[in-house]
């Protein structure tokens, strides 16, 4: 089965290059919001992604809003995510890390990019397996 | 020289030189009145014995006198008074007469009688025949005319010198005719010597004038006596006795005698003892005043002025320009360090104002530079943006193309793509460094491990051009330093270093502790530098070759090295033999953990050097990352 990827740009052309790529690979279904309040009724519609590709800066809703939101929703808060910033800042990092999300700088490498979904998608799904497991008995 | 000591040295020179006149006059004015003084008082007690020589023979004459006019003499010259003699003449009466010799003439010339006595040792002695030479019928001793008339003086006989006295015998109640005359003498001896020496308290010697054999002072006196006239002589002996010598006449007005007179030179010996107590009075007070003035001049100036010099040099020596000089007291001293003060007051303002100024400059340069910052930092970032497309999509394209022609051209184009990734990654990287001043978390880090896990990270491009890269760095070497930047500069350099290396070279890295760093070398054997190109080989965007159009070199890779460096608190440098002739890169890191600390105008001289070598980096600020 193809992984559901949500992106989440305000820039088209990023988001087509994402598309391109990814789709490219044949792993991949790709979905995308070109803002925070699109990308949350995307959501809402029950199209829930494997991982969500998220911008940081976007107008009226920055990608730490979107965050936010999605990990007050007891529904989205498990869903995988990866920034994707052109700011390399010290503090960008750190806020990443600190969040415990991965962070994909632009421009990125094809199978970097690759690499880093598939790898944020399994370890979510290992999660969502043992903590099934703690809940069944 | 001191000014103490000069001052010193010209008091003590004033009060010796002072000193040494004060005595040089007193010696010569003091010592030669006590001299005229000696000199009076010896003419003064010759006098007193030539008077007290006359002062007997007069008393010799008075007593002849007494008894030459008395009728028992008389009688008994007449041829009558035969018992005179023994009734008269004893030697108890010449004792107490003090007469040696006793002769009674008459007017013929004939000795009626005659005696001689030496009363002072008591014993009868001979009538010397050389006085009986003067007694004869004319002689001025035995004729007399005039009753009153007497004749007194001495006569200079073989055997000694004698006071003569004669008289007219006439009776007691002087009444002639002159029946002859009495002659009586007395031996100018040494009892004789001694008695009027006694009398006026003088020790007295006789000597015959013109004896030549006498002792040499009585020989200079009589040829002084001769020569130059006058009545006495006076010479000194030696330190304690002065002497005065005199002529005495005979009775024919010769001189026949000289006496000596001896003093003790009491006077002078006091006068020059008083001379000396005046000296020593002069050299006390004179070391007193010095003393004094050395005292009083320390306490006033010197000690003053050289607090004055102290406190100045300890200004000089910390520039410490806010302390103020203190001098007690209120004078021309005072007046000097108030002008100091207020000169140091200007220099303070001077110098805050220009603190001042410096640091506004800086913050203004510190803005500046920052704008600098954000502008590379903005344009990097915009540029991001648009190149993931290109990035991402153009290896898609190339890997899908199948015309070979355009599959070429496309991978061209990615691999530009690739190296303007790779410039605005290492632009941004460099930025950030400057920007952040970022406070890299420092860690013991293992310099060897570093370097290897490097070396394998670029092992495709050492085998690409067939260079051995030789690690020679001791695996027990550990740095205070961020793992992460410290490979940036490894991964750096050794690119460098392949890059400029023929086909075929080795590069060597190697490391050594020195003191508190270690250094650590990367060596190729490849184009080596200029001189003129080593300093500037860390500039930014510095290119080695210029006329080289390597794409692949950002020109940023040692600039960043230098800033990761610097931020440890070490420093770069490169070294060449010369062009072709290879390059060594030495950095240094510390062992332990450096703070921070450049003052301000470290800092100033850090970005002044930088503005000068036209690379411009922010040198310090304040900790905006983490």
């Amino acid at each position: 089965m193809k992984k559901k990827i949500l992106v989440v740009d305000d820039d088209p052309i990023q988001r087509f290059t994402i598309k391109e790529v990814l789709q490219s690979s044949g792993d991949f279904q790709v979905i995308d919001a070109e803002n925070g309040q699109k990308c949350l009724e995307l959501l809402k519609n029950n199209q829930i992604p494997d991982l969500i590709l998220l911008d940081i800066m976007m107008p009226q809703m920055s990608g730490w809003n979107v965050f936010d939101q999605l990990k007050e929703n007891t529904l989205w808060k498990n869903i995988p995510i990866i920034f994707l910033t052109a700011r390399t800042d010290e503090t960008a990092r750190k806020a990443g890390q600190f969040l415990g999300e991965d962070f994909i700088e632009k421009p990125y490498d094809r199978t970097d990019l690759i690499s880093r979904i598939n790898k944020a998608v399994a370890v979510a799904k290992q999660k969502q397996s043992s903590e099934k497991i703690q809940k069944q008995p | 020289m001191k000014i103490r000591y000069k001052i010193w040295l010209f008091i003590i020179f004033i009060i010796s030189v002072t000193i040494i006149l004060i005595n040089v006059i007193a010696n010569s004015i003091l010592v030669s009145s006590y001299d005229s003084l000696e000199r009076k008082n010896m003419t003064i007690n010759v006098q007193r014995f030539h008077n007290a020589l006359n002062n007997e023979i007069n008393q010799l004459d008075a007593a002849v006198g007494d008894w030459s006019a008395w009728n028992d003499t008389y009688m008994f010259v007449g041829g009558e008074n035969n018992e005179f003699p023994d009734n008269n003449l004893d030697n108890a009466t010449l004792t107490n007469l003090r007469t040696d010799i006793m002769i009674y003439v008459n007017t013929s010339g004939n000795i009626i009688y005659e005696k001689g006595f030496d009363y002072g040792d008591q014993k009868i002695i001979n009538v010397s025949s050389s006085l009986n030479n003067y007694i004869y019928k004319d002689s001025f001793l035995v004729n007399f005319v005039d009753l009153n008339s007497s004749i007194k003086g001495i006569i200079q006989l073989p055997e000694d010198p004698i006071l003569i006295a004669s008289r007219p015998i006439i009776t007691s109640d002087r009444q002639g005719p002159i029946r002859g005359s009495v002659i009586w003498g007395r031996y100018l001896d040494s009892d004789e010597l001694n008695f009027l020496s006694t009398t006026v308290n003088l020790s007295a010697s006789i000597t015959n004038f013109n004896d030549q054999a006498s002792a040499p002072d009585f020989r200079k006196a009589a040829l002084s006596l001769t020569k130059n006239g006058g009545d006495i002589f006076i010479q000194q002996l030696d330190n304690n006795y002065v002497a005065g010598y005199s002529k005495i006449e005979d009775i024919f007005g010769k001189p026949v005698l000289l006496i000596k007179v001896t003093m003790d030179r009491d006077i002078y010996k006091q006068g020059i003892l008083t001379i000396q107590y005046f000296q020593s009075l002069v050299i006390i007070l004179g070391v007193i005043l010095s003393i004094d003035l050395i005292f009083f001049l320390d306490k006033t100036l010197l000690s003053r002025l050289n607090n004055f010099n102290k406190q100045v040099l300890a200004i000089g020596k910390k520039s410490d320009f806010s302390t103020r000089i203190k001098i007690s007291g209120k004078d021309e001293l005072n007046d000097l360090a108030n002008v100091t003060n207020e000169t140091l007051q200007i220099i303070e303002s001077l110098n805050t104002s220009l603190e001042q100024k410096v640091l506004e400059r800086t913050k203004k340069i510190d803005i500046l530079l920052k704008q600098k910052d954000d502008f590379i930092n903005q344009l990097g970032h915009d540029l991001k943006s648009p190149l993931t497309p290109l990035v991402a999509l153009l290896p898609l394209i190339e890997k899908q193309e199948r015309d070979p022609e355009l599959k070429k051209l496309l991978g061209v184009t990615t691999q530009s793509t690739k190296i303007l990734k790779e410039l605005i990654r290492k632009t941004l990287y460099l930025a950030r460094l400057n920007a952040l001043s970022t406070a890299f978390d420092m860690e013991d880090t293992d310099l060897f491990e570093v370097s290897e896990e490097v070396m394998k990270n670029i092992r495709f491009l050492s085998d690409k051009h067939n260079i051995i890269v030789e690690n020679k760095i001791d695996d027990d070497i550990i740095v205070k330093a961020n793992g992460f930047q410290l490979k940036e500069v490894f991964d750096n350099l050794l690119t460098n270093a392949i890059k400029f290396s023929p086909d075929g070279g080795v590069v060597t890295i190697n490391a050594k502790k020195e003191n508190d760093f270690i250094v650590v070398s990367v060596k190729d054997m490849g184009i080596g530098l200029t001189k003129e190109e080593l300093p500037r080989i860390f500039d930014e965007f510095y290119k080695a070759d210029m006329s080289r159009h390597d794409l692949s070199s950002s020109g940023l890779g040692l600039s960043i090295c230098k800033r990761i460096v610097e931020k440890h608190g070490g420093q770069i440098w490169a070294e060449s033999p010369g062009e072709r002739k290879g390059t060594t890169i030495y950095f240094t890191l510390p062992t332990i953990a450096k703070p921070n600390n450049e003052n301000i105008s470290g800092k100033v001289d850090k970005l002044l050097k930088d503005i000068d070598g036209k690379k411009v980096v922010l040198s310090e600020e304040k900790n905006i990352g983490s």
